[in-house]
């Protein structure tokens, strides 16, 4: 009799714990990011394959691999995999952040929403406080999120000045 | 019994509600964290750069050239420093070998080249059956393969030679076994078959020739390394030594400059690693260069 009433605690327990879950996640794992050098237009690659999730409370990740980044030229996507990002060695960049103005945001409400997502960037091993301002557009409940800002790569302590001192970064990705 | 029971349930209990009242604001930055570590643990990471070129210094690499890129290669090969000053330490004549290097796929190249002495021209087919790779599925080796040929053009004076197409063909068959043990560290074996069709102005030795090559790699800094290569024959033409070969490679965006000693001359592999008529021990070394340069030939992706 005794274990009837303690699994039904433990039922009540899981309802309660049911009810109070209001938060809403959303993910995705082909979000999009490419980046472009502002004086080589050559130097151009994309991500397809980004993890990423946004939380109404506000907080918003990125993850993905290095060698994830896909060059028009083979040979370019080696060197930037083996001089530059030392791909072997830091395999992932990543950033978790908060929307800084997130009471301007109403998740239930399809809109189009201007963001500023401030957080931190870890690349190459080096971790640096970044704002990226862009738009967070719900529609049919599901949030889509885009923005883009540009990384001065010596900050990461990448060198390629040979190549670009600075790549423009893009994000898209739509959340499911 | 019954208490212990009860007891155990009464945990399950306890975690049950920190479980869930947790789930109520999932840190995604924990997450992420998480999730990211264990698709890390599943994946499997094929190795790069085992070599930074498609040639460590004469000798092909598992290394093919990337699909859609065309690389120009030219190599130098001047005469052996012991000439002394009258011939600039030998800087006052050179070989040359010209070729284009075309990427089919990921795996698979060709390649064709001309060589002024002995006017041969040479092609030759590279296909890599294995690349290394770490993770989830682990493969301790790269693997490639490589079939060539080489055509002698030079016109023989002698008409009672009787110098057919056939006897100016050669052959050359080498699997390449390379394996990159850490980021500096690179090691390759070349067991290699050769086949003269017909052996002209050469004695001792045989038409089918077996021989294994050693490679290393070390690299010094992110742009540079020094590579050395050498092969052992089973059966040698007579004057003829084993060649050896101690370069560098300075690595510049789409150009890899490969600068290096050795004894010989031939720089297509039925010439290089069996005509070899220099030796270290004389000082018949040789200075030469490659220079390679790759360009993008591929139709443009979108």
């Amino acid at each position: 009799m005794k274990q009837i009433k303690v699994l039904a605690i433990i039922v009540t327990f899981l309802f309660i714990g049911q009810q109070a879950e209001a938060q809403k996640i959303f993910g995705t794992r082909n979000g999009r990011i490419t980046f472009e050098s502002p004086t080589d237009g050559d130097v151009k690659a994309v991500n397809n394959e980004v993890t990423s999730r946004i939380a109404d409370n506000g907080q918003l990740t990125f993850s993905l691999l290095m060698k994830g980044f896909k060059f028009k030229l083979a040979e370019m996507q080696e060197h930037f995999n083996d001089q530059y990002a030392e791909s072997t060695k830091f395999p992932r960049a990543d950033f978790k952040g908060t929307i800084a103005n997130l009471k301007e945001v109403n998740f239930s409400k399809d809109g189009s929403y201007k963001v500023s997502v401030k957080g931190d960037l870890t690349m190459h091993g080096v971790t640096k406080n970044v704002t990226v301002n862009g738009i967070l557009e719900i529609k049919g409940g599901k949030p889509a999120a885009r923005g883009s800002f540009v990384i001065n790569l010596k900050d990461f302590k990448i060198d390629a000045s040979s190549v670009t001192e600075k790549v423009d970064v893009e994000v898209s990705c739509q959340y499911q | 019994m019954k208490t212990l029971l009860q007891r155990s349930l009464a945990i399950l209990c306890l975690t049950c509600t920190t479980l869930f009242s947790d789930a109520q604001q999932v840190d995604l930055f924990k997450l992420q964290d998480s999730a990211s570590a264990a698709e890390d643990k599943n994946k499997s990471e094929r190795t790069l750069n085992t070599f930074y070129s498609t040639r460590l210094v004469t000798t092909q690499t598992v290394e093919i050239t990337g699909k859609g890129s065309m690389d120009f290669r030219i190599n130098h090969r001047f005469s052996p420093l012991n000439q002394g000053f009258y011939n600039l330490f030998g800087l006052d004549f050179v070989a040359a070998r010209i070729g284009f290097d075309f990427g089919l796929s990921d795996n698979l190249m060709v390649g064709i080249g001309r060589t002024g002495t002995n006017k041969e021209g040479d092609a030759f087919l590279k296909y890599r059956v294995l690349r290394q790779q770490t993770g989830e599925k682990n493969v301790p080796v790269s693997i490639s393969l490589l079939g060539a040929l080489a055509y002698r053009g030079i016109r023989y004076a002698d008409p009672t030679l009787n110098v057919k197409t056939k006897d100016r063909m050669y052959y050359t068959a080498q699997v390449m076994i390379a394996r990159k043990f850490n980021e500096n560290t690179s090691l390759q074996v070349s067991p290699t078959y050769t086949r003269y069709n017909r052996k002209l102005f050469l004695t001792g030795g045989s038409q089918d020739l077996f021989s294994i090559g050693f490679l290393a790699r070390q690299k010094v800094s992110k742009k540079v390394s020094i590579n050395a290569e050498y092969f052992v024959q089973t059966q040698r033409f007579d004057g003829t030594y084993n060649p050896l070969s101690i370069g560098v490679d300075i690595q510049t965006g789409g150009h890899v400059f490969q600068l290096h000693f050795t004894n010989s001359i031939g720089m297509n592999e039925h010439t290089f690693i069996h005509e070899t008529f220099g030796s270290w021990g004389k000082g018949d070394i040789r200075w030469g260069f490659n220079i390679s340069r790759i360009f993008n030939i591929g139709r443009k992706k979108k």
